[in-house]
């Protein structure tokens, strides 16, 4: 698999261009930090889903808040 | 032959800048076919031409800024021509523009506003002073929409889920079948009632502002559907790209969706010529007497601005009574 960390942060310029991604907090909910209505976010995850080849229920988009829950989830279905 | 004009994409469209012809001298067009992209004030807008025939001159060259109604080329037609619309999956399939072209419209720093701001900012105004608004708002139980949502989000993947937008439009849509007095045009002094139900989505851009094109004939999807169309909308209106002129001037009635904004109610502003814009608030838990104790239940104020010139306050609130009766069955029609 690429670089996990490279397409979680390209995925999410590709719905957010102005986030500085290094300076968001991993823990914290990613939509407390950066402005994100349901749709960008839906369409982050999906783009990752699609980058990374991992198939994500839509059901799991509740438990995928903060970048870490997002990637523990990806490294988990790798 | 046939003058291909440049079309007005908005009443207060004056001019347009042509950033891209797709087709040259001798080719081929058919009707709903997009030929050209067009930059107007608010975003770059992909036009499509209502004829078919044979490309002949190309009269107006990319780049170059024209009145509304300037003829732009000049196509040969191909016996006869009607002007009826197309199913909107044949407009789906056309290519859409490069976004790099049409960034530089969008773009308003903090501060200044941008070209987008002031035609919101002018349609506003113009709704304000002539349309007289009054305003109802009804508070709709979405338990069985967020159980049906969940339901089938247990079988889809983040490619295609549900999301709680897509029945809210669907149900709207249907009300509007039933009550055509929201859905349709007020001009000059006259309400024309629209043929087919075109939601125009309001949908906020990060560079500021918001744009509302249309969702065409939604009264004839399902609620998948229906979301398909929306996320397509959202991404292309997001981009600054690929907007048809069909999406930006057919719109017959207004969606604002705030569910993600915690506030309770929408007090619309309609956009002209329609009659009536319908918001949605922010879904909160509510308790509410059933037999013996209290219960709780899910719900979201939908709320309706409407033209007093047209309706009134018993058809719209038979109206939003329309919208809930959907809502308590999402799927079933």
């Amino acid at each position: 698999m690429k670089d996990l960390n490279g397409i979680v942060r390209d995925s999410l310029h590709s719905v957010a261009p102005e986030v500085d991604f290094s300076g968001l907090n991993r823990e914290r909910p990613l939509r407390d930090q950066v402005e994100l209505d349901s749709m960008d976010f839906l369409n982050f995850i999906a783009r990752i889903s699609k980058e990374t080849g991992v198939r994500i229920p839509a059901a799991a988009l509740h438990d995928l808040r903060s970048l870490r829950e997002i990637e523990e989830y990806l490294r988990g279905s790798s | 032959m046939f003058d291909f004009r440049m079309p007005s994409l908005g009443a207060d469209m004056e001019a347009g800048r042509l950033l891209e012809w797709k087709v040259k001298p001798g080719d081929r067009v058919t009707r709903g076919q997009v030929v050209a992209v067009v930059d107007t004030d608010k975003a770059a807008i992909e036009v499509e031409i209502w004829k078919t025939g044979i490309v002949r001159e190309i009269l107006i060259q990319k780049g170059e800024k024209v009145p509304v109604g300037t003829v732009l080329a000049r196509v040969e037609l191909a016996g006869e021509a009607h002007e009826e619309a197309l199913p909107e999956e044949t407009r789906l399939k056309e290519t859409r523009p490069a976004a790099a072209a049409v960034t530089g419209p969008l773009q308003g720093s903090a501060g200044t506003r941008s070209p987008i701001q002031k035609v919101i900012a002018r349609a506003m105004e113009t709704s304000k002073r002539e349309i007289p608004h009054y305003y109802l708002s009804r508070r709709v139980c979405i338990d069985p929409l967020l159980e049906w949502i969940g339901i089938e989000n247990a079988r889809r993947s983040v490619e295609d889920p549900i999301l709680p937008i897509a029945p809210l439009v669907w149900a709207v849509a249907r009300a509007c079948g039933e009550q055509p007095l929201m859905n349709g045009h007020f001009r000059e002094g006259e309400f024309l009632p629209a043929a087919t139900v075109n939601p125009a989505l309001v949908i906020s851009l990060r560079s500021g502002g918001s744009i509302a094109p249309a969702l065409l004939d939604a009264g004839s999807l399902t609620i998948p559907e229906i979301m398909v169309r929306i996320r397509d909308l959202v991404i292309r209106s997001r981009e600054g790209s690929g907007i048809r002129s069909s999406e930006f001037g057919e719109g017959t009635i207004t969606v604002t969706n705030l569910m993600d904004s915690g506030v309770d109610r929408v007090f619309g502003v309609i956009h002209p010529p329609q009659v009536a814009l319908v918001g949605i608030g922010t879904p909160f838990c509510e308790a509410f007497e059933k037999g013996s104790g209290p219960c709780f239940r899910t719900v979201v104020e939908v709320s309706l601005s409407g033209d007093h010139r047209v309706s009134d306050g018993r058809i719209g609130a038979r109206f939003l009574g329309a919208i809930d009766e959907h809502l308590q069955g999402p799927g079933k029609r």
